[in-house]
């Protein structure tokens, strides 16, 4: 009798799986519903937490570097803070994360770049259509040391073509022709002693400052501020005490690191296959970047409350890699250390000293 | 019986000790990690010696982007890569598509042009990322782009601040590249020095191509064999968009760009081997657009829609390539993206029925299609 009733119950399961397994595969209205709920569990609300007043918030949206790595979108940042959103730097891919992560990038108030890396610019184009897209009605404010006029003048033009058919194609009423273009605003950072003010507006203060990439020169750093809380950017520097002077007692010091012995490795590897111009230009790299170990000691000495590396060259792809990157690190800081990943969103409510790790992924 | 569960025991025993070792070795030992890592990364980098893809005596075509603006993480914008007679053209450059033409291994010095079949953001985005990547991997000489020419007329008035929108073509979007990367390029140069980066591989060079009637085509590139011709296909309004003939040793493989139904691919796609043609499956992208209004995204929601106009349905596709006894036709430019097997199958709904016996494929990123010169084989690789 048992055995009948499972053999019933098993044969009706069957049949359940087989019949559903057809209406979805060659049932039309069937694969219709099941698209249209996918597709409201996936597309972008027009609005976010990420806008409300109650905390500062960073989207790590790019923590690589020009080494191709499929988890890690070159440099791009997001800082949410009392309904204002910038980017620091916008290389390529980060717009595709932004969009995967279904954050809604049409309330943009500008990006900020430390300097003009094919890996820091690569992306702006997409994300001045995106955010045009998205509901942005005027020109994207775009703020960096001097030569920001070329970089807006050529994405602009770059672009002004697709800009036109876009508005030829959706009307004026969704995507207005005058809001589609960058804006250039130079940043002045006159020496290594000046925290200059670029934004300030509704609590939410942007301050820029002069780190050391040289050749690059100027390359900046960025503090933001909202209300009792704050993060300072390191941007593409070797090891620079401008981030512990500008940086003293910030809740968050964003860092590039850059794994020397790593990076050997491959140059010799790409050596040994018969690269060398490769090779040449892997071991010119460490020059101007900074090591794990001494953003640690930065972050120590500015009293950071948590250190985050971002822009890691080379990309760490699993957990050796990880462990390789990190060596050394927990001597000097055993404490207060993340690893970012595309995906990382941090949370730094007002009042309070409290980090909030979120995965976004 | 007792003593084969003690040697079971024993070998179980040892095997867990093993992987605990191991593993606290990988972890702590610092010159175990360095061989493992050295390993990998010889499996890894590119290699300097000259790849054997550039002088195998094919024709192949690398897809490096099969997506479209909807964004989707598996497939980048659009890109193809065209590699014969030890060259590579690339046919756009859709955003992202740079890095997945890096995780082929392909050989990216030997980049040596490009060509936009339209000057659409998600065709040209990526732009100065492989200008700026096939001059590091070692191109000397500039790049040469090709792709439509401006408007010779302003097509609308002036507006408020006195910009004719509408009058640009290759040659604006190649100077707008070239303005926003020269900070890079001179950074790079100061940095490596001039006997690694040539200061001439950075230059890139826009060309017009002077645009055709619609059954003409015309040559815009002819080297060692490798010859690529364009010619006019309907994206309007914009105008003029391009398609591509690419043939190598009697091999042919024809790209649609972006297009609704036309005679002019069908005309071009002949008997060819290859036909990569753009597809819209515009029932799904009607669905999403009904489901982006439902959740109150009126602005995206329109805009979806508005896509649905100037594009080719999958069947329709099928239909051209049928008719035109092409062997294998692929599809690229994939619009909506195709997240699941489902989606998939919806996607392909009708074309088994419109293609016949006819092979289709639906392209990923990372797909190579191979033609030997001589031969009537087509093959198929994922270099994923």
């Amino acid at each position: 009798m048992l055995k009948k009733i499972l053999a019933g119950v098993a044969a009706a399961v069957v049949v359940f799986g087989l019949g559903s397994w057809y209406a979805v595969y060659h049932s039309a209205r069937v694969q219709d519903y099941l698209l249209a709920r996918v597709l409201d569990q996936r597309i972008p609300m027009p609005t976010s937490e990420l806008y409300d007043k109650d905390a500062l918030r960073l989207v790590f949206c790019g923590t690589g570097s020009p080494n191709p790595e499929r988890t890690r979108a070159s440099a791009c940042i997001g800082v949410f803070a009392g309904g204002k959103f910038f980017l620091v730097d916008i290389g390529p891919g980060g717009w595709l994360n932004l969009a995967t992560w279904r954050i809604p990038v049409g309330g943009i108030t500008g990006v900020l770049f430390t300097h003009y890396h094919s890996d820091h610019i690569g992306g702006l184009g997409e994300i001045m259509l995106n955010t045009w897209a998205s509901g942005r009605r005027t020109p994207l404010n775009i703020y960096g040391p001097k030569g920001i006029d070329k970089i807006a003048n050529g994405f602009n033009e770059a672009y002004e073509l697709d800009a036109v058919y876009r508005q030829a194609h959706h009307g004026e009423a969704y995507m207005p022709a005058a809001a589609e273009k960058a804006n250039p605003i130079e940043v002045d950072v006159p020496t290594r002693d000046n925290l200059v003010t670029v934004y300030d507006q509704d609590g939410v203060k942007v301050e820029a400052f002069r780190v050391s990439h040289e050749p690059v020169s100027p390359a900046y750093g960025y503090k933001v501020t909202y209300k009792d809380r704050s993060v300072i950017f390191s941007g593409d520097t070797h090891k620079d005490q401008n981030m512990v002077r500008f940086g003293k007692g910030v809740d968050v010091m964003v860092h590039e690191a850059l794994n020397v012995e790593m990076i050997n490795a491959i140059a010799a590897t790409l050596e040994r296959n018969g690269d060398e111009q490769r090779g040449h230009i892997m071991r010119d790299t460490p020059a101007y970047h900074t090591t794990p170990v001494e953003g640690a000691e930065l972050a120590n000495e500015a009293g950071a409350g948590l250190l985050v590396y971002s822009h890691m060259v080379p990309p760490p792809v699993n957990s050796v890699t990880e462990s390789m990157f990190l060596r050394g690190v927990s001597d000097v800081r055993p404490r207060g250390v993340v690893l970012g990943w595309d995906g990382l969103q941090l949370v730094l409510p007002t009042g309070s000293k409290d980090i909030k790790q979120i995965d976004l992924r | 019986m007792k003593k084969i569960t003690k040697i079971v025991a024993a070998v179980a025993g040892t095997a867990v000790v093993a992987a605990i070792v191991g593993l606290g070795v990988v972890w702590t030992v610092p010159s175990v990690q360095d061989g493992v890592m050295t390993r990998m990364l010889k499996a890894r980098a590119p290699s300097g010696a000259v790849n054997p893809i550039l002088e195998d005596g094919q024709m192949h075509v690398f897809f490096c982007g099969t997506g479209s603006p909807m964004p989707d993480p598996t497939r980048a914008n659009a890109c193809s890569a065209v590699i014969a007679g030890g060259h590579i053209v690339i046919i756009d450059t859709g955003p992202g598509s740079w890095a997945k033409f890096a995780r082929s291994r392909l050989p990216a010095g030997a980049i040596d042009a490009v060509l936009l079949t339209h000057l659409h953001s998600d065709h040209i985005g990526d732009l100065g990322e492989f200008a700026v990547q096939s001059w590091i991997a070692g191109r000397k000489t500039p790049l040469d782009i090709w792709g439509p020419a401006h408007l010779p007329e302003p097509t609308k008035a002036a507006d408020d601040n006195g910009r004719h929108f509408g009058t640009s073509g290759t040659l604006d979007v190649v100077k707008g590249f070239a303005l926003a990367y020269d900070a890079d390029a001179a950074y790079r140069i100061d940095h490596h020095g001039a006997d690694y980066l040539i200061p001439n591989g950075a230059d890139m060079v826009g060309h017009e191509i002077p645009t055709p009637k619609i059954d003409e085509l015309v040559t815009v590139y002819d080297k060692d064999g490798l010859k690529i011709s364009a010619f006019l296909v309907d994206h309007s309004p914009v105008e003029p968009a391009y398609g591509y003939r690419a043939e190598y040793k009697g091999r042919v493989v024809v790209f649609s760009g972006d297009t609704k139904k036309t005679e002019s691919v069908a005309r071009f796609s002949k008997d060819a081997d290859v036909l990569v043609h753009e597809a819209l499956n515009n029932h799904m992208t009607q669905l999403i657009s009904d489901a982006l209004k439902e959740v109150g995204n009126d602005r995206l929601g329109k805009m979806a829609h508005d896509t649905i106009n100037y594009h080719t349905s999958p069947v329709e596709a099928a239909q051209i390539a049928n008719e035109d006894g092409v062997k294998l036709l692929v599809f690229s430019h994939i619009v909506p993206p195709l997240p699941t097997a489902l989606s998939e199958h919806m996607f392909m709904r009708g074309v088994a029925d419109a293609r016949g016996k006819g092979d289709t494929k639906i392209a990923y990123d990372g797909m190579m299609v191979s033609l030997a010169g001589g031969s009537d084989k087509v093959v198929v690789s994922d270099l994923r």
